[in-house]
């Protein structure tokens, strides 16, 4: 082999290898991505670290560059909806955070243990909320005409409380509400409207009792099993079924989905569990909710109270007739009877 | 025949008797124990079946000397019998309601006298009638442990003088729920996948035009077993499709307002997003929406409508649970004037992120 041809190889194979460098952040494959913990809570004394892990996982056919950024995120003051945003002018506190990697190669079917450490000054007071990111490292994108470019990422939440003594946790139950006023079954659905007006995050749990007369707790409910937090000065609805009746209205299904109607509802079908008979719902009933908080000392109550009825109209009409139609057939019958033997007493009287 | 005489009873007369009534109801009031104003038993952890200390409250009613005050928990709460465990504090007592002050409770003792039972008892000394709440704590460590999640708890507070013999007495209501804890660590971690199928270019299916063009459109799929559900955001680089070679850029239409009337291309010229989304729907996944202020923005019409692009963050969709494969769909829609410069390079990029919801 002569030397050009050998230098003309060597040049190739350097090329060729460079393509397969490339082709881990190529972006005609899927990027698909998984992380673990979600959302992460960290409490801090001001003046310290605190770190917390973060596992990603490739899920792709192909190796990704992955490269982490930091946001932000708040929740809407009127919806209490999450909003994303990046840092902003006056965010030092994206400052006090650092990767142990911030870019990295993550092979095919693998996770990798970020750890992100929050350096908390000794100013730092209330809660920080942070959205760690990951994205591909570099976005090599060979465009065609007519062609938009779309960037996926995956983030996970972390909510920071840099706990100092004059922190406010306080929740107010701006509604308390079921859906109907009157049932014919279950479920009964509660909503739950809570408005954080401290200054930190909250997450209130509780459960709601529900009574009838002098039936004290004739079930109870759990209110945020999920643990959700509510963001300072905001809102956020909790919903709680109680669907513990007979019968009972449930999600339709077929072939293991719920099934959709054509103004995109769930459609529903009532179920006839004849065991549970005993549940038959009737009545007047009472909800009384009772949340609590922790403020730091102790659990802070938060109650409120709604009635409803339920009234199982189908079900008495059905309890009405089935004894109702055969009394009145019999005697209908009898009375028949008792006219047609009259008639023919007559008749023979007439003889 | 005989007839019985019934004879009528006159006004004053009725009067006289309803008089005599309730002075006889005052009188024998006094006789009797009262009821004791603003009784409150106020427990530091309500969860159920957990250790607690709490906080008693009561306004005495009655004109008396009291000694010891009585505290019968409800039914089903255990109560720890060794009275020495009972210590009391008076510091951090609750705020002055309206119209009432709230002091420590005088003499009230280091520890309970006796515990026995429901009852607990501690050593008081005399309360002045009037607007004032007196309260203390008792501890935690090793005292009352809370019953079962109910409604339904009734307990007494009673304050009593030598003999005892009872001044005062007015029941309280308790309730306890299930739990008030909130774990941070988890035996099965939450996790959170999301993918974008198919690189990462979205492809008009025609040249821009007078009539609504479309790109074919990219779907992102999302699992998690986050309880919480998740939620997805995009923002726009320019807000607009822009041509560098032309220098020149089609806006995106309306403005973000949780509604797609005023980004309608039927109507309008513009540059829009219409995101649909295929819920993973089980009987025990949460479901997904396009509520307002979680995507209702970019809730199209599949046709001719989207949402107005933002260079901030907007949310796209969301989810209230569990999910095993939820779809977004992202299309960009847009329409131009006959006067729109031409060129072969407008552009835009999106980025799409999704979160598992806090």
């Amino acid at each position: 082999m002569s030397f050009k041809k050998t230098i003309a190889l060597i040049a190739i194979t350097v090329l060729l290898s460079f393509g397969e460098t490339t082709s881990a952040q190529t972006t005609a494959t899927d990027l698909r991505l998984t992380s673990s913990p979600l959302p992460i809570n960290l409490k801090v004394i001001p003046g310290t670290t605190v770190s917390a892990n973060i596992k990603v996982k490739n899920d792709g056919i192909s190796a990704e560059n992955i490269r982490i950024t930091l946001m932000k995120f708040k929740a809407d003051s009127a919806t209490g909806a999450p909003n994303l945003s990046e840092r902003q002018a006056g965010d030092d506190y994206f400052d006090w955070v650092t990767f142990s990697e911030d870019k990295f190669v993550l092979p095919v079917n693998e996770w990798k243990t970020i750890t992100a450490t929050f350096n908390v000054p000794a100013s730092a007071s209330f809660g920080y909320y942070y959205a760690v990111v990951f994205t591909r490292a570099q976005e090599n994108v060979t465009q065609s005409e007519k062609q938009t470019i779309l960037v996926g990422g995956m983030a996970t939440l972390v909510l920071l409380e840099a706990q100092v003594p004059n922190a406010k946790r306080e929740i107010q139950v701006t509604d308390f509400s079921v859906d109907k006023s009157m049932f014919e079954f279950l479920p009964a659905t509660f909503s739950i409207k809570l408005k954080n007006t401290g200054n930190v995050h909250l997450a209130p749990r509780g459960n709601i009792f529900i009574s009838k007369s002098d039936q004290k707790d004739v079930a109870i409910l759990e209110v945020n099993p999920n643990k959700g937090s509510i963001l300072p000065d905001s809102p956020r609805t909790f919903e709680e079924s109680w669907s513990d009746g007979f019968p009972y209205y449930i999600d339709k299904q077929a072939d293991g989905k719920v099934v959709i109607d054509g103004n995109g509802k769930t459609e529903q079908e009532l179920k006839w569990n004849f065991a549970e008979a005993s549940k038959l719902r009737w009545g007047k009933y009472t909800a009384k909710m009772l949340l609590v908080y922790d403020d730091g000392k102790r659990d802070v109550p938060v109650e409120a109270e709604v009635s409803f009825w339920i009234m199982p109209w189908r079900v008495i009409i059905y309890a009405v007739l089935i004894p109702l139609i055969p009394a009145l057939s019999v005697y209908f019958f009898m009375k028949w009877r008792m006219k047609k033997a009259m008639n023919r007493g007559k008749k023979n009287k007439k003889k | 025949m005989q007839h019985k005489v019934v004879k009528k009873s006159s006004v004053p007369n009725v009067l006289m008797l309803v008089v005599i009534g309730i002075a006889t109801l005052a009188v024998s009031g006094k006789a009797q124990a009262g009821g004791l104003g603003n009784v409150s038993v106020r427990l530091d952890r309500m969860m159920a079946g957990q250790a607690t200390g709490g906080t008693i409250c009561a306004r005495p009613i009655t004109t008396d000397t009291e000694t010891l005050v009585k505290i019968t928990f409800p039914t089903g709460f255990t109560v720890n019998p060794t009275a020495a465990n009972w210590t009391t504090s008076v510091t951090n007592l609750p705020a002055n309601p309206a119209g009432y002050t709230v002091a420590a409770w005088p003499g009230i003792g280091a520890a309970a006298q006796t515990a026995s039972g429901q009852d607990v008892t501690f050593v008081s000394t005399d309360l002045t009638p009037g607007t004032t709440i007196y309260c203390f704590n008792f501890s935690g460590t090793t005292t009352l442990t809370t019953g079962t999640a109910s409604n339904a708890y009734v307990g007494s507070v009673t304050t009593q003088k030598a003999g005892p013999t009872t001044i005062d007495s007015s029941s309280y209501n308790l309730s306890t729920i299930t739990d008030d804890t909130i774990t941070i660590t988890a035996v099965v971690p939450p996790n959170f996948s999301f993918s974008i199928a198919g690189g990462n270019t979205d492809s008009f299916t025609g040249n821009l035009s007078t009539s609504v063009v479309s790109t074919t459109g990219k779907t992102a799929t999302i699992t998690t077993n986050a309880a919480n559900g998740w939620v997805a955001w995009v923002k726009s680089a320019n807000a607009g499709l822009t041509s560098a070679s032309a220098s020149a850029s089609i806006a995106t239409a309306g403005t973000v307002n949780n509604s797609t009337a005023d980004s309608d291309l039927a109507s309008t010229t513009g540059y829009v997003l219409d995101v649909s989304f295929t819920d993973s729907a089980t009987a025990t996944t949460g479901t997904v929406s396009q509520a307002a202020g979680y995507g209702a923005e970019y809730a199209g019409n599949g046709t001719s409508s989207g949402g107005t692009l933002s260079t901030t963050f907007q949310p796209i969709a969301a989810a209230s649970g569990v999910t095993d494969g939820d779809t977004i769909t992202l299309k960009e829609r847009a329409k131009i004037s006959a006067i729109q410069k031409a060129a072969n390079d407008y552009t835009d990029t999106l980025t799409v992120i999704a979160a598992g919801r806090f």
